[in-house]
């Protein structure tokens, strides 16, 4: 099992809703409402659920493509949450979330804390001598170039091919931008670079002077995926990537994301709506439902012993290309409901046909079960 | 015994600057009643304007050319636009897609259920209601009474298509086609929809024809399978033979390049190279480019349609065994 390279903890992300003439917020979105998980070195983090359940919403948080609400990105260690905060923002960040606490628990904490909780207190009891402000203004001094670091190490692959490239930029402006811009080569050499990527995705490298719309689908969505590569980025975040593609295109895509993966060493947290597909590509997946991890395992484990109702159920709704398999379908009643106003209580107990009386009322919690499983479900494997 | 429904060599051309595009080229099947024809195919492969065309609802620079669709005997391309209007939606109806696309946004749902019962079924407002109210009903939409004064933005995503299904079926239509109706879906609300249909068409005896790429769906709900390429129809037969003894390559590399939720599979099989640009393509199977069992004979001749078991029809020079 591989180091930890990123870890969510606690994330959330409220969107406001406006309305009236003062577009006064009357309300929030919960797209995401505490979501907790890790993702380790070289392996495949799958996230699955249906429109609506956040899983995107996580994606593009981790990215600071949104800000989050509340909760805390770490990659290797380093607590990225606040890199991309306005310096006021910041401050206030770091002082709530680790200044108050190290200041209550004084020196002694330090032994009890791992991770990057423990980087930082002994930079705040060592460096900065228990001086918030020094504390403070040691963690915010390079935050340009840890900005500049994370977006280098952090890389995204779009749904949509025929939106996600710039149709007036040539592939080798496309895929050679980030190169350029984070100065790791310029001139001929990037050239060169931009050259070797695309062969490595399958594009002929003498294509690079032409402009997306020469391209078919799958070919885009080639060098959607050699543009997130050109800065050999530690997670690359593949939201949809192969949903918008044929079948016979689809298999292409994913199994080049495989070999670039063994070739490469990346890791992959790969956002789908599509079970088979994530069954597929994943080592290990966590289903999301309205706003919340209902449950995470083990690929294999995941498959096997599904144990929230709401996997059973998405599991059996798949249609599988076998016509002898036409096995008993677990038809869930109604539609998702409004992440505005999420049902009370468990956020599935409405469409559960499992849900008893506590499910209304008491929220379950994400518990491991056992061998790393977890699940939210105060009945969990109740339904078979 | 004449089948309900009958395509004899349709061919939809669209004329373009650029050239000619054969969307569909001679395309041929029946269509029993009480029985659903799953039309099975990539973007671009002609699936859907194969049934535009049988609907008439082909729009310039596209042109049906040749070919005959009968139904009931009679050829619906050779009708006068008044007589086909008294077929779209009476004896033929369709569901599309994208069910906010094919509801009118600032109708009632009521509203847009009574006129097509008024205007095909010949009945009074009041007759039309309780027809209407019945269908919504039918589809298992809850309080159907009070829902016939919802506009279409207050439904989700699956009532709405529930709609589009009541609209469909409210005049008993003989064949119901069904064009990637479930693609938008979320699967939870998918498996909802297609349970639905399946009952419906089960109960009305419908012919149906259902257009998807999605070979799941077309396993769990089609009685036999057409396999679209190209513009051209390269597989037919039962849904068993399709699924398990698939002849033309291409049909076989299909089914071996999708991930299965049920089952592992070590490396997904993908079919090389891209699908077929359309532009004045040669007289040749279309999916020679890619093809890893083509022949020398390939390059020359078109493959016609050949029975190589009872029901099951298959385009290729070199079939799988």
């Amino acid at each position: 099992m591989g180091r930890v390279v990123l870890k969510v903890e606690n994330l959330v992300k409220y969107f406001p809703v406006k309305a009236g003439v003062f577009k006064r917020t009357v309300g929030w979105i919960r797209a995401v409402d505490g979501v907790s998980f890790e993702v380790r070195e070289r392996e495949t983090f799958g996230l699955v659920g249906e429109s609506g359940c956040g899983k995107t919403t996580v994606g593009m948080t981790i990215l600071r493509l949104y800000e989050p609400t509340s909760g805390r990105i770490i990659v290797d260690d380093e607590d990225t949450t606040y890199f991309f905060f306005p310096k006021w923002k910041a401050r206030r960040y770091i002082s709530n979330t680790y200044v108050k606490r190290f200041l209550a628990e004084g020196e002694g904490i330090v032994e009890k804390l791992e991770g990057v909780d423990r980087r930082y207190a002994e930079i705040f009891f060592k460096e900065a001598k228990k001086s918030p402000r020094k504390f403070i203004s040691i963690l915010l001094d390079d935050l340009e170039e840890k900005r500049k670091n994370f977006r280098k190490e952090m890389q995204i692959i779009f749904q949509d091919p025929y939106s996600s490239l710039n149709p007036r930029l040539r592939v080798k402006s496309i895929v050679g931008e980030g190169i350029v811009v984070h100065k790791i080569a310029g001139g001929r050499e990037a050239l060169e670079k931009v050259k070797t990527i695309l062969e490595d995705v399958g594009i002929p490298a003498n294509y690079m002077y032409r402009f997306p719309h020469e391209f078919s689908g799958g070919q885009r969505q080639r060098i959607g995926i050699a543009r997130a590569l050109s800065l050999s980025p530690k997670v690359v975040i593949a939201d949809e990537a192969v949903a918008a593609l044929d079948v016979s295109i689809r298999s292409q895509i994913i199994n080049l994301l495989e070999d670039l993966q063994r070739e490469h060493k990346l890791t992959y947290i790969f956002i789908s709506h599509d079970l088979a597909v994530v069954r597929h590509i994943s080592d290990r997946i966590g289903v999301m439902y309205l706003g919340k991890m209902v449950e995470l395992a083990d690929k294999k484990e995941l498959f096997s012993n599904p144990l929230h109702p709401y996997t059973v159920a998405l599991m059996s709704a798949i249609p599988i290309p076998d016509p002898t398999r036409k096995k008993q379908r677990i038809i869930l009643p109604g539609d998702v409901p409004s992440p505005i106003n999420p049902p009370s209580g468990c956020r599935f107990h409405p469409r559960c046909p499992i849900a008893r009386e506590v499910c209304s009322k008491e929220e379950p919690l994400l518990r491991d079960v056992g061998g790393g499983h977890l699940v939210a479900c105060h009945f969990p494997g109740g339904l078979r | 015994m004449t089948a309900l429904l009958e395509v004899r060599d349709l061919s939809t051309y669209f004329f373009l600057s650029e050239g000619i595009v054969k969307a569909v080229d001679e395309v041929s099947f029946t269509l029993n009643s009480n029985e659903v024809l799953g039309i099975v195919g990539e973007t671009g492969s002609g699936k859907s304007v194969t049934v535009k065309s049988i609907m008439r609802l082909v729009r310039v620079p596209g042109k049906i050319v040749k070919g005959q669709v009968l139904y009931k005997g009679q050829n619906l391309l050779e009708l006068s636009e008044r007589d086909m209007q008294k077929i779209r939606g009476k004896e033929i109806a369709m569901i599309f897609q994208d069910p906010m696309m094919s509801l009118n946004p600032l109708y009632t749902v009521g509203d847009q259920l009574m006129e097509t019962i008024v205007y095909h079924m010949g009945y009074d407002r009041r007759k039309a209601y309780m027809r209407a109210v019945e269908m919504l009903e039918l589809v298992g939409i809850p309080e159907p009474e009070k829902r016939m004064n919802s506009y279409p933005f207050e439904f989700s995503g699956g009532m709405r298509q529930r709609v589009v299904i009541a609209i469909a079926l409210s005049c008993n239509p003989s064949v119901l086609i069904a064009d990637e109706p479930t693609t938008a879906l979320d699967v939870t609300i998918q498996a909802q929809i297609l349970e639905l249909m399946k009952e419906l068409q089960r109960e009305f005896k419908t012919g149906m024809l259902y257009i998807t790429h999605n070979l799941g769906v077309i396993a769990s709900i089609a009685d036999r399978v057409m396999v679209m390429y190209g513009g051209r129809h390269v597989e037919m037969g039962l849904t068993d033979q399709i699924f398990y003894s698939p002849k033309h390559p291409y049909t076989k590399m299909l089914l071996r390049s999708v991930p299965r939720v049920d089952k592992r599979l070590e490396k997904l099989e993908s079919i090389p190279g891209q699908p077929p640009r359309m532009l004045d393509t040669p007289p040749v199977c279309p999916f020679l480019p890619r093809c890893p069992r083509r022949l020398e004979r390939c390059f020359r001749e078109l493959p016609q349609m050949v029975e190589v078991e009872p029901n099951h029809f298959v385009r290729c020079f070199n079939p799988m065994d």
